[in-house]
């Protein structure tokens, strides 16, 4: 009421002020009836306006009757209203039809999703940042066909990205570009709230135009600019804890009974050095005196953004923290980033971005292992009456095997690192006439690394000392530049004939300077002598200077037919100060094409499809990620003992050996998809179906002895290889709104993809990943990489009978030391030798299809998201499972005694206690490691409720309750199933040394915007 | 209208779906069925049963012999398997041909062999021979297998020495002993000793007992000569073994080799692999120098030019002069070495039967270690100690990276002894080296080889370096064979000591 005079004296008073009034009103969108925010509503010809509020408000004073109000937002077609008499304009915005289809962000370029012609995905900011990660490619997992992430555990560490399987081994994670710029392959230094999208270019014919890099597929990352209209701030936090599984070791008294059955069963006696039939409360539960149950992360970003006009900016900052489970290990950055653009007038555009940065970690130290293996009689500490000022002497040595204290491990830990980056990316736009723009970009990176670490002097035994202290700092520095010059014109002929053609050329630098020095002995272990001056003997110093450059020139032309009939074709031409004179140049062709058969006439009379497009493609892109001196023989300095009666000479010597013939890996790809709408749009399919093939990979070969090189030094990189990946991708993806209050939205992904190695070296399979003087894995030429190559154990010998009747036809014994309860390997050839000839594949770590299952419903002020992921049909080969042997006196899993073989029947899996192993259960690689690898994570719960705006007017709040990881279905026994993923390369992967899993986390969050 | 569109479209697009689905999957059912070989059987020919013929339906054999079942088999419908079943022997083996083979075979010869474990006790098992053709058709035969065969030769656990003197006295008289075993049973042993009469050829009969001891002092002529002994000893399945000697009656010879026996009966003497009685070091014509630990008070000790008994020559104190030394094994009297956890140094001359000894402490006596014991010092790049590991040694039957560590004597650091016994089987030959812990298998620290390979007496130092020697150690390397090669005549557990001062090792009976 009071509102309703007050407009009425408002009207009054304008009438009486020459017929001026004030105009109120709301604006909504028509797609979903909600506020739209920002909305900017002009008085056309007068350059006066406002925006609307949160709530879709706004109020214009001072409006002429015959005034017409422009009410326009991005995305929104643009309505023009006279005023009249109206006091209240209630406006009710179209979304635009041509952006009904989002804009997707391509190479040097933009292109409306239904003109895509190649393989790309997109991502939204707001799904990215609904995981709390330091890494935004977390929360990529499973929500883009594939594209397989696999994460890591301890903080800061980087997830493993491969983009449509692998084609080579010269490194797999995919190029990142960021705003134009292309930044390397690790975004650990970005903020996730400050990306507004990504998308994936998944096909060589998307990711030709980055032909330098591209052969790993292309991640465009824009980020968040402002728009003209009202300032709006956020602020968004998300705090939390982490927890990861205990995995429930024996404890004292278990131990015991372990490590002496393992001697009794051999006929020996036990050498035992703890006090007889020690209670478990004597002993030390090693795990919770090491790991911690719970480490903090915690997220905040704050932003403001807005402008007019001429200038829009967009200012966030950011603060991110994941504590370690450890009493030491962190990592965090500060991130600042403030993007500007100005337009001068409709000709010149110019945008500035800057964002520094500082990022520090506390390495995390990896004591998992010994936390699980350290004999749990032990205590933490000698006894008092035996401790020397010296406080790192004064832990315990295992009574009963050779671990180190871990808790003394931890205590030593001393090594830091700070960083401090700053990426500017300014840019200037010229448009000279409608159609034609021209834009040059200038970015640079620039980082700076500081690294120190400390090892104290200390003697805990004789064997777990160290004699001297080491004191090192190690210095680098970065500076990448990037220029893109390009021009671009679209124009539409005839209503019908869209052409979009683009040339331009690029230019980028890569540097890396570093220096280390460090010194052993300083005079004691205090903090403040922790410094390089201060070390007495060794001192070294070392360091280097590395650099690269390229130079590319591009093309590319887009053309369509009345929007159904497609075709794109772009050509690179890079030059690389990898490769030699005449090899330094190479090109990269793509062309695609696309067909929407819902755009013809024939399809006009059918309700099933909304929207049927085919597509195909091919394309070329380039791989050079190998040494910048790959092409040049280098000497260095030299340390070697030679001679029959050895003696150490030190001089000079080649110390890597060239190639003069390099020349660029080359990645060939084909794409087929298919696209599809049903029921007016709610289900969109995707489907594809692919094949990449690299040529002249780039292979360190082992030289010929002959030559005279020693031979670590004797590796030359050649262009020899050649790896192939086939897969195929279907996604489907439902929208739907029930009511005004609930819609929903379920997207499922599949995909599956086969790695082969055509061809690695030619000397033979490439054997990776060390076990007991053996490798677990095989890679073959002609077949699947990553697969496991071991002996067949096909289960226990139960009692005498079994063991004697494991012989060849002629009752030659295969295992002679066999006993019952240790594990019958097979002989595969049945010629009665058990030999290398007897191996075969026993797993892969390479998944047959992986899943991405994700979830979203929203019920008036509630919201609830779930994501889900997992990976079937791989292996895990599982190292952990030697801790049921207790080799070398190491602590065993809880239960042991019963799981192990201790009679007929007992068990048919882990093998009896032994001392000697001289069936070597353990020390074969085996089929007994293997264990299916699949699982099916959980990723995210989240669940969100929006307070009612009347709680706090002019505001936006929400608060959130998230469970990242929370719960697995796997079967397999490790720790963590995908944590082994990660691997030491593409062709060593798959093998579980315990390393950090992924952890539980729980967060609380809210997200405020006014 | 528009929701009836939806409903419309959404059946219509269900409907599409289930029809492409349903087809798709009856394709690939059909494919899936079509292309199935379908058919594991094999078309039967005959339809007969196998037939099997066994070489044998008896073998005699014993605990620790191998077995081999013979015979032929044929079905011409193809064989499938054949099962060997014996329970009691833990014996259930199933060759399945068709795995093997990846077919059926028409003709198959059996041939298989089975271990008879050693702990085995009972005389006699069935073994149950079944055939299986691919029809599923079976026939048996059943094997006897009695414990009555006997394959072992004799063993002589004591015999002469291959070369021994005897001196002429005024009554020149020789102790022939020697100790025979069998598995089963003796025959008999002849005793030949052309030129002695009564040993020309003597026939004893040893009544089909395990053992034939036998010990017989003979009366030589006192004159210079040398006699050929052979003794050879017959099982009652006619296996036989030969012991050889030759005997020297001479006057006192300036012997090569000298031992210290610090035992007292002359089955210890023979009941080592080797190291009893310990060789010493002949320092001059006619002249010897024995160091020695001893560990306890009072052991008596005796020289001795043979290994094998205390006589024909025995060096010992002359009763009538304990200043002077006797070789009449009848008459010698032992040293007493009086003093324990302390080193002995007896030097003798046996020419002129002269002697003289001294002590010496454990800290005088200098070895050749280059580091202290299970102390973190071993150079593992030789590069100076860059990255030095636990340095330690022992008994080594592979490489470095695999020794059976030595327990240090906590009162003689010189002293080392495997702390587990070493389980022996007659008739095995040892190889095994005394060699330091590598993590990487180097060899190139510090080694102990031997004077003879067969029949180990020394263990000498072998540094590779200097530096990996004690420098108090003056002794030159010894140059000689890596592995030692001992055989073994009697099973069981012995345990290996080793005195890295004396450079001497032995392995002898645990107790």
């Amino acid at each position: 009421m009071k509102k309703q005079i007050l407009l009425l004296c408002l009207a009054l008073i304008s009438l009486g002020a020459h017929a001026q009034i004030t105009v109120r009103g709301k604006v909504t969108s028509a797609t979903d009836n909600e506020p739209l925010i920002g909305a900017t509503i002009q008085i056309k010809g007068s350059g006066n306006g406002t925006v609307t509020d949160l709530d879709g408000n706004y109020s214009l004073s001072n409006i002429a009757e015959d005034d017409v109000l422009v009410f326009s937002s991005i995305g929104y077609e643009t309505q023009e209203i006279r005023v009249a008499h109206q006091n209240t304009i209630n406006v009710v915005m179209k979304e635009a039809q041509e952006l009904l289809e989002e804009l997707v962000v391509i190479g040097y370029g933009t292109v409306r999703k239904s003109d895509l012609t190649s393989s790309i995905s997109t991502i939204k900011g707001e799904e990215i940042t609904k995981v709390t990660t330091g890494n935004a490619m977390d929360a990529l997992q499973g929500k883009i066909n594939g594209v397989q992430v696999t994460s890591g555990g301890g903080p800061g560490t980087t997830p493993k990205v491969l983009i449509r399987g692998v084609t080579t081994v010269n490194g797999s994670d995919p190029l990142y570009v960021v705003d134009g710029m292309p930044v390397g392959t690790n975004i650990n230094f970005l903020n996730s709230n400050d990306i507004e999208s990504m998308e994936v270019l998944k096909d060589a014919s998307a990711a030709a135009i980055y032909g330098t890099r591209g052969s790993n597929g292309v991640i465009l990352i824009t980020t968040k600019k402002g728009s003209a209209g009202k300032t709006l701030f956020n602020f968004s936090s998300s705090i939390g804890f982490q927890t990861i599984s205990n995995p429930n070791m024996a404890k004292a008294s278990e131990y015991e009974q372990v490590f002496k059955a393992r001697y009794t069963n051999d006929g020996r006696t036990p050498v035992w050095n703890s006090k007889d039939n020690i209670t478990d409360a004597e002993g030390t539960d090693w795990w919770n005196e090491v790991v911690n149950k719970t480490a903090l992360v915690q997220n905040y970003a704050f932003g403001v953004s807005g402008g007019n006009d001429k200038l829009v900016y967009n200012l966030s900052m950011g603060y991110f923290r994941n504590n370690s489970q450890y009493d030491v290990g962190y990592w965090d950055k500060i991130n600042l980033r403030l993007n500007t653009e100005y337009t001068f007038n409709q000709h010149v555009k110019m945008g500035f971005d800057i964002a520094p940065r500082v990022e520090s970690w506390d390495n995390t130290p990896n004591l998992f292992s010994a936390a699980m293996a350290m004999d749990p009689t032990t205590p933490v500490f000698k006894p008092e009456e035996e401790w020397v000022d010296n406080h790192y002497n004064n832990y315990a040595r295992s009574h009963n095997n050779q671990e180190w204290n871990p808790v003394a491990s931890l205590a030593r830990q001393n090594a830091y690192s700070r960083e401090y980056g700053v990426i500017v990316n300014p840019y200037l736009q010229l448009t000279p006439f409608k159609g034609l723009t021209l834009r040059t970009q200038f970015g640079a990176n620039a980082h700076i690394r500081r690294s120190d670490a400390f090892t104290p002097e200390f003697e805990i035994d004789q064997l777990e000392k160290s004699t001297y202290s080491n004191v090192s700092r190690e210095m680098k520095e970065w500076l990448d530049w990037n220029w893109t010059n390009t021009a671009n014109y679209m124009r539409t002929f005839d209503d019908k004939h869209n052409l979009n053609l683009m040339a331009g050329f690029t230019a980028e630098r890569f540097a890396e300077y570093w220096v280390k020095g460090a010194r052993d002995d300083t005079p004691n272990n205090s903090e403040n002598l922790q410094e390089v001056s201060a070390g007495t003997l060794n001192q070294q110093a070392t360091g280097n200077t590395a650099y690269s450059s390229l130079l590319s020139y591009i093309g590319r032309v887009m053309y369509n037919y009345d929007g159904r009939y497609y075709l794109t074709a772009s050509l690179r031409t890079d030059g690389s100060s990898k490769f030699p004179e005449g090899n330094k140049y190479a090109v990269f062709p793509s062309i695609s094409a696309a067909w929407r058969l819902t755009g013809e006439e024939f399809m006009q009379h059918q309700d099933i499809f909304n929207n049927l497009k085919l597509r195909a493609g091919w394309g070329r892109v380039g791989n050079q990620n190998i040494d910048n001196s790959a092409y040049l023989t280098l000497l260095s300095s030299a340390d070697a003992v030679f001679g029959r009666n050895p003696s150490r000479v030190t001089g000079t010597t080649i110390s890597s050996v060239g190639n003069n013939r390099l020349k660029w890996e080359t990645v060939e790809d084909y794409n087929l998809g298919l696209d599809m709408s049903f029921l007016d749009s709610r289900l969109n399919v995707t489907f594809d179906i692919y094949q990449k093939k690299s040529y002249d990979m780039l292979y360190k070969k082992q030289n010929i002895f002959a030559v005279g090189y020693p031979d670590w030094n004797s590796q030359v990189t050649m262009n020899i290889g050649s790896m192939k990946a086939s897969g195929w991708e279907l996604s489907f993806d439902w929208n739907d709104r029930i009511t005004n209050d609930f819609s929903y939205n379920i997207g499922l992904n599949l995909s599956a993809v086969k790695n082969k190695a055509v061809k690695l070296s030619g000397d033979g399979p490439v054997n990776t990943g060390g076990f007991n003087s053996d490798q677990i894995i095989r890679n073959e030429d002609g077949a699947e990489i990553g697969r496991f190559y071991g002996y067949v154990a096909d289960g226990l010998f139960q009692n005498l009978s079994e063991v004697y009747a494991h012989t060849d036809e002629h009752g030659t014994i295969l295992q002679p030391n066999a006993q019952p309860g240790d594990i019958r390997f097979r002989d595969l050839n049945h010629d009665g030798v058990l030999d290398e000839n007897d191996k075969t594949y026993i797993g892969n770590a390479y998944p047959d299809l992986m899943a991405g299952l994700n979830l979203a419903f929203n019920y008036k002020s509630f919201d609830f998201n779930a994501n889900f992921y997992g990976t079937f049909g791989n292996d895990v080969f599982n190292t952990t499972k030697r801790l049921y042997a207790g080799t070398n006196g190491s602590n065993v899993y809880a239960g042991t005694l019963n799981k192990v073989w201790h009679g007929e029947g007992t068990s048919n899996d882990i093998p009896r206690l032994t001392v000697n192993d001289n069936n070597l259960n353990y020390t074969r690689v085996s089929s007994f490691y293997v264990e299916d690898g699949s699982y099916f994570r959980c990723k995210l719960l989240q669940l969100g409720y929006t307070l009612p705006k009347n709680i706090i007017p002019g505001t936006n709040l929400r608060v959130s309750f998230s469970a990242q990881n929370p719960f697995t279905l796997t079967s397999y026994s490790g720790m963590d199933p995908e944590r082994p993923q990660m691997g030491e390369s593409v062709i060593e992967t798959g093998i579980d040394w315990i390393a950090y899993p992924n952890p539980r986390t729980f967060l609380f969050g809210i997200d405020l915007k006014f | 209208m528009k929701t009836k569109n939806y409903y419309y479209s959404a059946k219509r697009g269900l409907k599409y779906f289930i029809n492409t689905f349903l087809l798709w999957i009856f394709s690939l059912s059909a494919l899936w069925f079509t292309g199935c070989d379908g058919d594991d059987g094999y078309p039967e020919v005959d339809g007969q049963n196998p037939v099997l013929t066994l070489t044998t339906t008896h073998i005699q054999s014993g605990v620790g012999r191998t077995i081999t079942i013979e015979g032929s088999v044929s079905d011409k419908d193809g064989i499938s398997a054949i099962r060997l079943e014996c329970e009691d022997l833990h014996l259930d083996k199933t060759i399945n041909l068709i795995e093997i083979y990846e077919k059926p075979l028409e003709a198959y010869d059996l041939s298989y062999k089975f271990n008879i474990q050693r702990d085995e006790t009972g005389d006699q098992f069935t073994i149950k021979v079944t055939v299986t053709d691919v029809g599923g058709r079976t026939v048996s035969q059943d094997l006897l297998v009695t414990m009555d065969g006997d394959f072992e030769k004799p063993v002589f656990t004591l015999s002469p020495d291959k070369n021994i003197t005897v001196l002429i006295k005024a009554e020149t008289k020789f102790n022939l002993r020697f100790s025979v075993s069998d598995d089963r049973a003796l025959d008999y042993v002849t005793i030949e000793i052309p030129g002695i009469e009564g040993f020309t050829s003597l026939r004893l009969e040893a009544d089909g007992e395990k053992t034939f001891d036998f010990v017989e002092r003979i009366t030589l002529p006192n004159i210079e000569q040398i006699y050929n002994v052979t003794i050879t000893a017959v099982d009652r399945m006619g296996n036989e073994s030969v012991a050889a000697s030759m005997i020297s009656v001479s006057e006192m010879p300036d012997f090569e080799k000298m031992y210290l026996a610090d035992v007292a009966t002359v089955k210890e003497l023979n009941s080592d692999v080797f190291g009893v009685p310990m060789r010493i070091e002949r320092t001059g014509d006619y002249q010897y120098k024995a160091n020695y630990y001893n560990q306890q008070a009072g052991t008596k000790i005796f020289f001795l030019p043979q290994k094998s008994d205390f006589s024909p020559i025995c060096f010992g104190l002359d009763p009538e002069d304990n200043s002077k030394l006797t070789d009449d094994p009848e008459t010698a009297k032992p040293i007493v070495l009086e003093q324990a956890n302390i080193y002995y140094e007896i030097t003798f001359d046996t020419q002129k039967s002269t002697y003289s000894i001294r002590t010496y402490p454990i800290a005088e006596a200098v070895n050749p270690i280059p580091h202290t014991y299970g102390s973190t010092s071993l150079d593992t790049w030789g590069d100076g100690g860059s990255w030095l590991q636990e340095f330690y040694f022992g008994y080594m039957t592979s490489n470095p990276r695999e020794v059976e560590r030595f327990t240090q004597d906590k009162t003689n650091p010189n002293l080392f002894y495997l702390e587990e016994s070493l389980f022996l089987e007659a008739g095995t030959q040892m190889n095994f080296v005394i060699h330091n812990w590598h993590s990487d298998g180097w060899w190139n620290y510090c080694t102990w080889r031997v004077d003879n390979s067969a029949e180990p007496e020394i263990f000498g130092y072998y540094g590779k370096e200097a530096k990996y020697t004690n420098p108090a150690w003056t002794k030159p390397d010894h140059v000689g064979d890596n592995w030692a090669k001992p055989a073994v005549n009697t099973t069981g557990n012995y345990k290996l000591i080793f005195d890295a001062h004396l450079e001497r090792a032995k392995l002898v009976p645990a107790n």
